[in-house]
């Protein structure tokens, strides 16, 4: 079999080929602009660039993100978009990451994983029938993550198996990780019962009371389209028009919302409730000019997933 | 050669030489060890643009080493290290930051029982990069051929020891 590893980073190649000595035959290839690569891997980078994609005999068969950083708070959605291109193409897709570390500086404390992000990837999982997996970097008792090799061996028994399956998405060790991912979800919820409810950035009402309260005229083609389904979701984005022209954490987070409140198949019209994404603070003329839905350009994922966009003085229907 | 290659080559040789790595930010990713980042004097919250990251950390058996990777011989980097030399502020909130990750005592390493005063004093700094030679003062250069396969280490004017596990 012809394995290849196409990594931002010789670094990051280096670290993936000690995971499983099947691995070791790989070949390196870096992930070039969109249009330089061969079009199974440019077809996967179009939301974002993944740390490693694995492509055997000219097809992906494993796609992973790799951090250090632990999904909580503000950041919980930074990387996701990539991870969701990757389910959509039907490719198994692995985030590693830690669950619980801690955070230095001024203010050291331990912090924990969002646990919203466990069951938004069971959902994903289940709507592209496609494993969508959290494995943990383990730390110590002090929040120290593990700097030996002992920090990839759930990822490393993870793979070995799935290898030894023949790449099979349905491998066990992949059927075992999905059991495990949903237990943890409960069982963090269980300690923080927060993570069972929406975020307080996120509301969850009548699509016809969210039109009136956002000032939209319910008789248009667009708000009748809205109105359509009953519920709809908005999710406020607090960004002014000096910082708006970003993208992270807000488009990973947006997936993770879908997933968790709106989605119900594996296009972004297949919704049970809108996505609203509602910009209290930017007016739609400065929304458009600096983040166009250009395809060139990483703003175009602000548009991928939305039912509409509400801004101070407009909104735009999508879907 | 490009950033990441000298980067691992840099890496590799901390290995051989048996030396201990406490930190650093690969060019691009991630790696096992921890991001140290050293704050300026002026801007003490985290992720300040005037803040260093160094490339990697290294800890000796009698010294601490800051080591900065570039494809060829970067003045810029020279600078850098330089600035974080000569800034006692900086030299306080980098033994701080390993401090607080007790990246030494970790190792059990032997350098954890000094004091913060005694670490900065036995701070060390390298440059790491391919091609010829730039002598700098004060400094180690770490020079790869440009293949990659052969490497020397040299000691600015006033470094006398080597550098050993």
């Amino acid at each position: 079999m012809a394995l290849q590893a196409f990594c931002d980073d010789l670094n990051e190649f280096s670290w993936f080929i000690t995971l499983d000595h099947r691995l070791e035959s790989a070949e390196f290839l870096r992930i070039g602009r969109r249009g330089t690569n061969p079009p199974v891997v440019d077809s996967l980078i179009v939301y974002d660039r993944p740390d490693v994609i694995l492509v055997k005999d000219g097809k992906p068969v494993v796609t992973i993100e790799k951090t250090r950083e632990v999904p909580t708070g503000h950041n919980v959605g930074q990387r996701v978009a990539r991870l969701v291109r990757s389910v959509e193409l039907g490719i198994p897709t692995i985030k590693f990451f830690p669950f619980d570390a801690r955070k230095h500086g001024t203010h050291s404390s331990m912090c924990n994983l969002n646990a919203r992000l466990l069951l938004a990837f069971e959902n994903m999982w289940k709507i592209h029938a496609t494993p969508m997996m959290a494995v943990n970097w383990p730390s110590d008792s002090h929040g120290e993550l593990f700097e030996d090799e002992s920090a990839d061996q759930q990822l490393q028994e993870l793979l070995a198996g799935y290898i030894r399956s023949g790449f099979d998405p349905n491998c066990k060790e992949f059927r075992q990780a999905r059991v495990d991912q949903i237990a943890e979800y409960s069982s963090r919820c269980e300690t923080y019962e927060a993570y069972g409810n929406p975020p307080p950035s996120l509301r969850i009402e009548r699509t016809a009371d969210v039109l009136r309260e956002l000032g939209i005229a319910s008789n248009s083609l667009d708000a009748r389209k809205l109105l359509q389904k009953d519920e709809s979701v908005v999710y406020e984005i607090g960004m002014t028009e000096e910082k708006c022209r970003r993208e992270d954490p807000y488009t990973g987070t947006q997936f993770i919302y879908d997933y968790l409140y709106c989605r119900n198949g594996p296009r972004p019209g297949d919704k049970n409730r809108n996505l609203i994404l509602y910009f209290p603070n930017i007016r739609q003329r400065v929304w458009n000019s600096k983040n166009p839905d250009d395809s060139t350009r990483k703003s175009s994922n602000w548009y991928l997933t939305a039912s509409a966009h509400v801004y101070r003085d407009g909104w735009t229907f999508f879907r | 050669m490009r950033e990441d290659e000298i980067y691992l080559l840099t890496k590799q040789w901390v290995v051989n030489q048996e030396l201990h790595v406490l930190g650093g930010q690969p060019p691009n990713g991630t790696d096992r060890f921890p991001v140290i980042e050293i704050k300026s004097d002026e801007h003490s919250e985290k992720g300040s643009r005037t803040s260093y990251k160094p490339d990697l950390i290294v800890a000796t058996s009698d010294h601490l080493l800051i080591i900065e990777c570039k494809p060829l011989f970067n003045f810029e980097d020279v600078s850098k290290l330089k600035e974080i030399a000569e800034s006692l502020p900086r030299l306080e909130a980098f033994i701080g930051e390993l401090r607080q990750r007790r990246s030494l005592e970790r190792r059990n390493h032997s350098l954890s029982q000094l004091s913060d005063r005694e670490l900065i004093s036995r701070t060390r700094f390298c440059v790491a990069y391919s091609g010829e030679h730039h002598p700098v003062p004060n400094m180690y250069s770490l020079v790869f051929s440009p293949d990659g396969s052969k490497y020397s280490l040299y000691f600015g004017d006033s470094i006398a020891e080597n550098v050993s596990n």
